[in-house]
């Protein structure tokens, strides 16, 4: 069967530590990689105006991380059905569980012990939405490596241990 | 220059609008006189009622003009001598014949403007001709005019003033840069252009002149160094096998003492022929145009190949291959490029883990994004002092903390020299006493299975 697993993300490469512990899970399963990012667009009518998803996605992703992302989809290359990015701009719940819903969303990755920095004025904390929806939630410790202490930031995708 | 074409173009403007704007007052008013001589011809001419009531509108709603005249001339059966009514009525001939003949015409004469139209009534023929002076033109003209002439005036001040301004903002800084610029040699690289606060294109200029000074000057430091560092290192095994044949020889001795100073001297021998062998890799690789074979390289393959080769020289390593990241299609691992260079290279930097990691545990990883081959390399040995990572490319350098272990800081430079041939990238990320990381990504050879 097929899953479909969101993930919060803030764009950085330690987050992928939760890609990697949703797909040694499903380890016979192919899987939909959902990558979300919580944003606040303000109600100012130039800002809803200008808003557009792939220029906010332009500013706030490294090419270091996706180049980590391109590592992971070649490692699962036959498991991964779909990889993306999604940025969620609800305020409620309820848009939250259409969201949910609209995506197909069967379960959700969320790091238990690190918390997802804020890359913008424009991000946004969703994790409360994450506590609040009926969908399956998995927790995940992030568990750094001993050589945590030095770190170059694509290195950082092979001290994980997974 | 800029400021004639600024002068041109307002003068261009300024005669567009005074011509305009004088043919529309002319217009405008000839519209105006001829509506009157209607109306006079209406009220004076034919004798009705409604004659009355026109009187009663013009003298209520028209407003006099100044100076203004009505005439009537009746033009009696066939006599049509125009030149005579023209001279009775201080006329211009050609102005009464057209009136004749068109039905009606406009004509100046200096300030007095003049209209007429011809009107036929019981069975004669009137010319009406309405004369006054254009006060509209005549003031409001000359104003315009005096004040077009002032806001050129005023507008060809400005800019002159502007362009004065801008050539002193513009022209003499470069002037300035030139001429500081033209007095940096080889021998005074030190000196740097005077950055100004404001933040313009020029202070921006003067950065980037900056930093290309910065580069020149590392670049010729480095120079510099390396001669003098090579040549430090080549002597002072020179030095020794000079020193050791000298006292050899100064009298007769043992065998035993001459196996013993020969061994020395193959010693310092091996050191310097391992040295003289390193700085021609160093050359050979730095230059380009160089003719290097590159060849289908299977870069896991490369990694086992150097591990065997390092198990052989050290057998007690602790490096470990961590392949969990490595692609599904293990065919897209293959690069382009030169297996020795690369089986030096790779070599050199595990060799460096490993020494200076005191043999503790180095891993090497290796994983596959859209276009690299990234392949990390990670310790956790005595690392590189913050400050000195900027200088760890530089040939003999060794960082301060490198006393206890033999180098001569060959190695780094060569192999990222040797990566730079296969267009990679290396990156270095330490902290003192943790450890290190080396990342090296190699564009994928893009072979067709």
């Amino acid at each position: 069967m097929e899953q479909t697993i969101m993930i919060l993300t803030d764009f950085s490469i330690d987050s992928l530590y939760l890609v990697k512990k949703a797909l040694d899970d499903y380890e016979d399963q192919s899987v939909n990689i959902l990558m979300v990012h919580g944003v606040d667009v303000s109600s100012y009518p130039s800002d809803l105006l200008f808003f557009s998803k792939s220029v906010l996605y332009s500013k706030l992703v490294s090419e270091e991380f996706k180049e980590a992302c391109s590592v992971l989809r070649n490692r699962y290359s036959s498991r991964i059905n779909s990889f993306r990015f999604d940025f969620f701009t609800g305020f409620t719940n309820a848009a939250f569980g259409n969201f949910l819903e609209g995506n197909k969303v069967d379960k959700i990755y969320v790091a238990g012990n690190f918390q997802n920095r804020h890359l913008s004025g424009m991000s946004a904390d969703i994790t409360g939405f994450v506590r609040k929806c009926k969908t399956e939630k998995i927790e995940v410790d992030y568990v750094a490596s001993e050589e945590g202490a030095v770190s170059g930031q694509l290195a950082r995708l092979f001290q994980m241990n997974a | 220059m800029l400021a004639s074409t600024f002068v041109a173009l307002i003068l261009v403007f300024s005669v567009f609008i005074y011509y305009f704007n004088s043919r529309y007052a002319f217009s405008d008013f000839y519209k105006r006189l001829e509506i009157r001589a209607f109306s006079m011809a209406k009220s004076d001419l034919d004798q009705k009622t409604t004659a009355d009531l026109i009187r009663e509108f013009k003298g209520e709603y028209l407003e006099p003009l100044h100076e203004e005249k009505h005439v009537f001339i009746e033009l009696d059966g066939k006599d049509r001598d125009f030149k005579k009514i023209a001279e009775e009525n201080k006329l211009n001939e050609d102005f009464v014949r057209e009136i004749y003949e068109n039905g009606s015409s406009t004509y100046r004469r200096n300030k007095l403007f003049f209209s007429g139209i011809r009107y036929d009534v019981n069975n004669k023929n009137y010319l009406v001709i309405t004369s006054a002076v254009n006060y509209y033109y005549e003031h409001h003209m000359v104003y315009m005019r005096n004040l077009l002439i002032i806001s050129i005036a005023i507008s060809s001040i400005i800019v002159v003033l502007i362009a004065y301004w801008l050539s002193k903002r513009l022209i003499n800084p470069i002037k300035v840069i030139t001429e500081e610029v033209n007095l940096i040699g080889t021998e005074n690289l030190h000196v740097r252009l005077d950055v100004s606060d404001n933040e313009d294109e020029l202070t921006q200029l003067i950065r980037t002149f900056n930093n290309m000074l910065d580069r020149l000057e590392t670049s010729f430091e480095t120079q510099k160094n390396f001669i003098s560092n090579a040549s430090h290192e080549l002597n002072t095994p020179l030095t020794s096998i000079i020193g050791e044949a000298d006292v050899a020889l100064a009298r007769e001795r043992s065998v035993e003492e001459y196996v013993e100073v020969l061994q020395q001297i193959l010693k310092e021998a091996e050191k310097l022929d391992k040295k003289t062998k390193a700085l021609l890799y160093l050359a050979q690789t730095g230059f380009n145009g160089k003719v290097l074979v590159f060849d289908k390289v299977r870069i896991d393959q490369l990694i086992f190949d150097v591990h065997e080769t390092i198990n052989r020289i050290h057998p007690d390593n602790k490096i470990v291959i961590d392949f969990s990241l490595l692609p599904e299609n293990p065919e897209m691992l293959k690069i382009k490029g030169n297996e020795q260079l690369l089986h030096l290279a790779l070599s050199n930097i595990l060799l460096n883990s490993y020494k200076y990691s005191s043999n503790q545990s180095v891993k090497v990883s290796l994983g596959l994004s859209e276009n690299q081959v990234i392949l990390v390399v990670t310790d956790s040995g005595i690392g590189i002092p913050e400050d000195e990572l900027q200088y760890i490319y530089d040939p003999f350098f060794r960082a301060s903390n490198t006393r206890n272990f033999e180098g001569y800081g060959i190695g780094l430079p060569l192999t990222r020299n040797i990566i730079k041939i296969h267009k990679g990238e290396l990156n270095v990320y330490s902290v003192q006493n943790e450890g290190t990381i080396v990342e090296i990504k190699l564009p994928v050879g893009k072979y067709t299975l």
